[in-house]
């Protein structure tokens, strides 16, 4: 655990009776970038939340950086960065101020990125906080966060109110400065695309539970989208079969791995295939986060509902 | 660090409610001094230096001073941590690596810290006048003056720091810590009259400590002294058992 | 040098990388003892992972494609003659096997899937005959 920038195990939350996360467990490598997807309100900011102690854990472990979630949360803090959600500072402090004020909190705080961050991200540095746009306070925080040049950056929807020249920026500076000096990036997000840029691990959430954890580019290599048309084609998720889309006699398998195999076996069963294609980001998200409802739990022995809509 | 900014964000009120005090004591203090309490105006005898000192310091610093100061720790008090909760603040603060209780007690003291700074100016420029028109200075009128405008105003600050806290509201913690201040001055001060029944009250306190600076009558109020200072970090202290068990 | 990397595609980066180095080299557009940037300033300069870079630098090296001297600096290595050409072809039949599979799921021709090939190569080819030229007429 020790190996790892981030590390939970069953971990939950709830919100009164609500659950906001469900066992969810993750590993998160030292010196790579990690997306951290999920719809809004899947749990990623609660999640979030709990590794840097602003709320307690209902059940389960975490660890960061190898210090224990709960009981050691200064010496967590003191080497995590962190832009949050709502990206609020204080309204009447200027920039400057606000790097004055920050500074003093980390020992690794350096005051030449600070200088060159606030260059590239064109921050008007004494105007106050309130009277900024949106996108000059993210980048505030953003400066804030980068300038501590801490161990594990965490980043929850950073790209909020930015043009996408700043987004540049932004991904220059993490992959240059932040993973290319082998420190850690989490990057919680729905807009995938920025995340695909740059992630080397992505983990998938949805309604509190880890759908997927994975190295990106081994989801690229395996991950393959089938159709194939055919009667009697199974409907259910099994094993590498992640997902099941059906439209009359035609389905959509995502697969985890070997696909050819399972190509091989539904020809053997007498199916027709009509494609069989490499999958980006965006689709396997989709096909994980919104199947989720059709299809849920599905292992052998359920009936599911598509097989009536396959009859009809 | 968070001591700076806790300064530099109550700056504006810290130096204004310094000019309204600074004004009110010199404006009061050399017609107190020279013409004596109104009764003693009544009689147009001139008050002797002993009687300057106490009409101006009973009425000048216990009476307009601790009005102020009381309304100066409410407005300070509001801006203390409890705001940085309304002002969603809170999840940027609690990030930077210090225990929840370096945040409540930090943020504390630099209110107090203020409060005894405009404490000291305006029992300073007072004492500063009365040693000029008169010619005599009584430090310990002065400073019995000064610790109990000090803690007096620490602890209507204190009470709007931890009803701000509890209500997660500048504003509401204000409305909230005016109602209590108000009861707890006005209940003491009715069961008193009627009654004769004596409830400490903050009110007394600092009006005990400023008579016994105006006439050295009894012993020092020493008692009052330690009760109210630990009313005044009663709150902070409850402040921080809320703060570490807060959900941000 | 100039390498785009489409992160949108289902393609990985890291070969996506690896393909283009390896076309620019068969190309003729990279040279034996052309020096590679380091792969923290590739990494910045596509906004890629340098986890990503390392992978396809260390892929390429290890398929000949590129040398990394001591001390870290990564250059084009010399394509070696002495690689036997059972290894060549070992090499290549994992992408034979794809494009055969793929070819007939779609139902081409065998012949039709294999003039396919022919067609690529003999694209690259043009593109060494059109350097060839632009290099005469600048001579």
């Amino acid at each position: 655990m020790k190996s790892l920038a981030i590390w939970t195990e069953g971990l939950v939350k709830f919100y009164s009776d609500v659950k906001a996360v469900d066992e969810l467990s993750l590993s998160v490598p030292r010196g790579v970038a990690y997306g951290f997807l999920g719809r809004n309100g899947a749990g990623k900011t609660s999640t979030i939340r709990m590794l840097l102690g602003l709320t307690k854990l209902t059940a389960g472990n975490g660890a960061v950086l190898g210090y224990k979630v709960g009981r050691e949360q200064v010496a967590i803090l003191e080497r995590t960065a962190f832009v949050g959600e709502n990206k609020i500072l204080y309204g009447n402090l200027t920039a400057r101020e606000l790097t004055r004020f920050t500074r003093g909190f980390y020992p690794s705080w350096s005051d030449d990125a600070c200088a060159k961050y606030s260059r590239l991200f064109e921050i008007p540095m004494d105007r106050s906080f309130s009277k900024l746009s949106q996108g000059n306070r993210t980048k505030t925080c953003l400066l804030l966060a980068l300038s501590q040049r801490a161990d594990l950056v965490i980043l929850d929807e950073p790209t909020v109110g930015l043009d996408p020249v700043a987004v540049d920026a932004l991904l220059r500076i993490l992959v240059e400065d932040v993973i290319g000096a082998g420190r850690t990036v989490f990057i919680s997000s729905h807009n995938l695309s920025d995340v695909e840029q740059i992630a080397d691990w992505i983990g998938v959430i949805d309604q509190g539970k880890l759908l997927l954890e994975a190295k990106l580019d081994d989801v690229k290599s395996t991950f393959r989208l089938v159709t194939a048309s055919g009667n009697g084609l199974p409907q259910t998720r099994f094993a590498d079969v992640l997902s099941v889309t059906s439209v009359g006699k035609f389905s959509r398998y995502l697969v985890k791995h070997d696909a050819d195999i399972f190509v091989a076996k539904l020809s053997r069963e007498g199916a027709i295939i009509a494609e069989v294609s490499p999958v980006g980001l965006r689709e396997i998200f989709l096909e994980l986060v919104q199947k989720e409802d059709t299809c849920t739990s599905g292992n052998a022995g359920g009936k599911p509902a598509l097989n009536s809509l396959l009859g009809s | 660090m968070y001591f700076w900014k806790c300064w530099r964000e109550t700056r504006a009120q810290f130096i204004a409610g310094l000019v309204v005090f600074v004004a009110v004591c010199s404006f009061f203090t050399i017609p107190v001094a020279k013409f004596g309490s109104p009764e003693m105006m009544k009689t147009g005898v001139s008050p002797s230096v002993a009687q300057a000192w106490s009409s101006a310091i009973r009425m000048v610093l216990g009476g307009w001073g601790g009005t102020l100061i009381l309304i100066c720790g409410l407005v300070l008090g509001s801006a203390g941590l409890g705001k940085e909760f309304d002002k969603q603040t809170v999840g940027f603060l609690f990030t930077r690596p210090r225990r929840r209780r370096y945040w409540v007690w930090v943020g504390w003291s630099a209110g107090v810290f203020e409060l005894a700074i405009i404490a000291l100016v305006g029992v300073g420029l007072t004492s500063g006048l009365l040693t000029f028109l008169t010619g005599h200075f009584y430090t310990w009128r002065v400073l019995a003056a000064f610790l109990g405008l000090t803690v007096g105003g620490a602890v209507s600050y204190s009470l709007t720091y931890f009803m701000a806290v509890v209500t997660r509201s500048g504003l509401q913690g204000l409305g909230y810590a005016m109602g209590i201040l108000f009861v707890a001055i006005l209940v003491p001060g009715m069961t008193a009259h009627f009654w004769r029944i004596y409830l400490p009250s903050l009110w007394d306190f600092m009006d005990t400590t400023c008579e016994w600076a105006a006439a050295v009558v009894s012993s020092f109020p020493f008692s009052v002294l330690i009760l109210w200072s630990i009313v005044a970090l009663a709150f902070p202290l409850a402040a921080q058992a809320l703060v570490e068990r807060a959900d941000v | 040098m100039l390498i785009h990397v489409n992160s949108a595609s289902g393609v990985p980066a890291y070969l996506q990388i690896e393909t283009q180095v390896k076309h620019y080299v068969a190309a003729g557009a990279l040279e034996p003892d052309d020096p590679m940037p380091s792969v923290r300033k590739l990494a910045a300069d596509l906004r890629v992972s340098p986890n990503t870079v390392a992978r396809a630098y260390q892929d390429l090296e290890r398929d000949g494609v590129l040398r990394t001297v001591p001390g870290g600096r990564t250059y084009v290595a010399d394509i070696s003659p002495g690689l036997l050409k059972s290894e060549k072809i070992r090499r290549l039949r994992p992408y034979a096997r794809q494009i055969a599979v793929e070819g007939k799921q779609l139902r081409l021709d065998p012949l039709e899937i294999i003039q396919l090939v022919r067609q690529e190569v003999d694209a690259l080819e043009e593109v060494d005959e059109k350097l060839g030229n632009l290099d005469r007429r600048a001579r």
